[in-house]
């Protein structure tokens, strides 16, 4: 064998042992570092003694978390996505698992099965829900309004179309399937109400 | 030296390196190159908008939270698809795709942000 070839195996060998030990060090980066104070998941008693990690995850949403960590690391604002710690919502929206993934910034993710993800500050008395509005006219499905809704929380009120609409909230999960010619500008701001009258408009 | 240039090692070598290009490629995710359209640019209810392209996803986000809204327009038909708008958060992202611009803005009184915006193609 020549020397030329020689440190040609030699190169490809340290460097195919690298490339090992990154490739498992990236599949295996769910965020697990130290963790903000506070618990993100206070005031959602829906989801206070289910089982966590990311085990609870289905295999489409546990890649798309790890493609988002791997995307947009610790670097700001939301920070790692702790899928080490994620829990699954008892309800569904549009039959896809709603899941919760705290980060190491003190946020709180609200991610739908293979679908999408929003995350910000953990729920508190000021802010008692998260709320999103999901569209896609070339599925040719009428847009979907969904969130979470601290303990308390009875309903979310908000203009849809022009129209004022109550969304109940059962097991801190609420659901609101609009119209077939809404688009994301048809709904106003929410606000909420909690079940011993007091509404809070959210910011 | 001598070991080195034994059949065994060789082989050795080349399963080690087979085994690293599987790891490796099955890592990588199904979407292609990221296209950053947005990085730290200010938005407001002016959107950022990226190059016409077949899209997979979109991506938002803020260091001061807003009310943020990402989404895909097709500038020859006027339709957008794959809309997500989010109340006071830091992010949004949302998996789906479609051959058009990826656009993301503020709305709803949040005013001008400093924010990063992507989408793979």
């Amino acid at each position: 064998m020549s020397q030329r070839l020689k440190r040609f195996f030699i190169v490809v060998g340290v460097v195919s042992f690298v490339g090992i030990g990154s490739t498992i060090a990236f599949a295996k980066n769910d965020g697990s570092r130290a963790k903000l104070g506070g618990n993100p998941f206070g005031g959602i008693s829906a989801v206070a003694s289910t089982p966590s990690g990311e085990k609870v995850l289905d295999p489409s949403t546990a890649s798309m978390v790890r493609v988002l960590n791997a995307r947009y690391g610790s670097e700001g604002m939301p920070g790692l996505r702790l899928a080490s710690e994620a829990r699954v919502m008892p309800g569904t929206v549009n039959g896809q698992r709603v899941y919760l993934i705290p980060t190491d910034k003190g946020a709180l993710c609200v991610v739908v099965e293979a679908d999408s993800e929003m995350c910000a500050s953990p729920l508190s008395a000021t802010k008692p829900a998260l709320v999103t509005v999901e569209t896609d006219a070339q599925a040719g499905a009428a847009p979907t309004v969904f969130g979470i809704a601290m303990d308390g929380v009875r309903k979310i009120s908000l203009m849809a179309g022009g129209a004022p609409v109550s969304v109940p909230v059962r097991q801190n999960l609420f659901v609101l399937h609009g119209g077939p010619a809404m688009t994301l500008k048809s709904f106003s701001k929410p606000s909420v109400t909690f079940s011993d009258g007091r509404t809070v408009q959210l910011p | 030296m001598g070991r080195l240039s034994s059949i065994k090692t060789r082989i050795v070598l080349l399963l080690v390196l087979v085994v690293s290009l599987v790891a490796g490629f099955s890592a990588i995710p199904a979407s292609g190159a990221l296209e950053i359209y947005c990085y730290y640019c200010t938005v407001s209810s002016v959107p950022a908008v990226s190059a016409t392209k077949y899209h997979y996803d979109n991506y938002m986000s803020v260091d001061i939270a807003g009310n943020l809204e990402i989404y895909f327009y097709n500038v020859s038909t006027g339709v957008t698809t794959c809309g997500k708008s989010v109340f006071s958060t830091y992010s949004v992202y949302r998996q789906c795709s479609n051959h058009a611009t990826a656009r993301c803005h503020t709305f709803s009184g949040t005013g001008a942000r400093t924010a990063y915006c992507d989408a793979t193609y």
